[in-house]
C-alpha cells in the first residue's frame, strides 16, 4: 500500500475516536468513539487482532 | 523500519499531505502478561520524559485510572496542561521485548501512545534517519537495563 493510500485511508476515518485496522493495516474494519467500539466492528469484520490507531480531532502537525 | 504516513489536513508549505510519524506497534500487558491489549500505534517521542497513555488502554485490566499517581503533564502551549495517572504496566515491543515502566494515563491524549525517555529510550537504543525517505528509525535492546 502506497504511504499516500495510507494516509488517505486514515483520513476517510472519522476523527476524535478509535480506528480499528485489518491485520495487514489495509483497510479499516471498524471505528468507535471508543476504543471497544472500534475492537467490536472489527470483530465483526472477522479482524479479532485489529491494529489500533487513535485519531485526533484534525490532523496535523503537533508538538507531543 | 520506515515512519508511518499520517494525513495532514492541508499541504505543507512543500505541498505535501502526508506527515511522516516515528510509530511502532505495541500492546501493554499486566505483569503475568495474562492480559494484552490489541496492538496499538505508539510514537517513539524523545521529547516526552516519559511513556504516556490514552486512558482507554487502562479498561482491558480492569485498573480506575483515578486510582493512579495523579499529575498534571504541559505541552509547548503554555496555558495547555492536562491531568495524567501513573500506573505501573508492561509494554510488549515486538513478539520478543517487555519492559515494566511507569507510564502516565490520560483521556486527554489525542494519539494512543507515546514512548518518552524514561522507560522506553533507556531500555532501547533508538536511532532516527532523516536523510532517507521516508524517514525511517530503527531500535535495539540494550544488553543492559535501567530498571525504575
Amino acid at each position: 500500500m502506497k504511504p499516500e493510500d495510507y494516509a488517505r485511508m486514515l483520513a476517510q476515518a472519522p476523527r476524535d475516536g478509535w480506528i480499528a485496522l485489518s491485520e495487514d493495516e489495509t483497510k479499516v474494519v471498524g471505528c468507535g468513539v471508543t476504543m471497544e467500539q472500534a475492537i467490536s466492528e472489527a470483530a465483526e469484520h472477522g479482524v479479532d487482532e485489529p491494529i489500533l490507531v487513535k485519531s485526533p480531532k484534525e490532523w496535523g502537525y503537533k508538538v507531543l | 523500519m520506515p515512519y508511518k504516513a499520517y494525513p495532514l489536513k492541508a499541504p505543507n508549505n512543500l505541498g505535501d499531505k502526508i506527515d511522516w510519524w516515528p510509530v511502532i506497534l505495541v500492546r501493554l500487558t499486566d505483569k503475568h502478561m495474562q492480559t494484552k491489549t490489541k496492538p496499538f500505534h505508539a510514537v517513539v517521542d524523545s521529547g516526552s520524559p516519559m511513556c504516556l497513555f490514552h486512558a482507554e488502554l487502562l479498561k482491558p485490566f480492569g485498573m480506575n485510572l483515578k486510582n493512579g499517581v495523579e499529575d498534571s503533564l504541559g505541552g509547548v502551549g503554555k496555558q495547555v496542561k492536562i491531568p495524567v495517572y501513573y500506573h505501573n504496566i508492561q509494554i510488549l515491543v515486538g513478539a520478543d521485548w517487555c519492559i515494566g515502566v511507569r507510564a502516565g494515563f490520560s483521556e486527554e491524549l489525542s494519539t494512543a501512545g507515546i514512548l518518552g525517555r524514561l522507560g522506553f529510550f533507556d531500555a532501547f537504543r533508538v536511532t532516527f534517519d532523516h536523510s532517507v525517505h521516508p524517514p525511517c528509525l530503527e531500535i535495539s535492546k540494550h544488553t543492559h537495563v535501567v530498571v525504575h
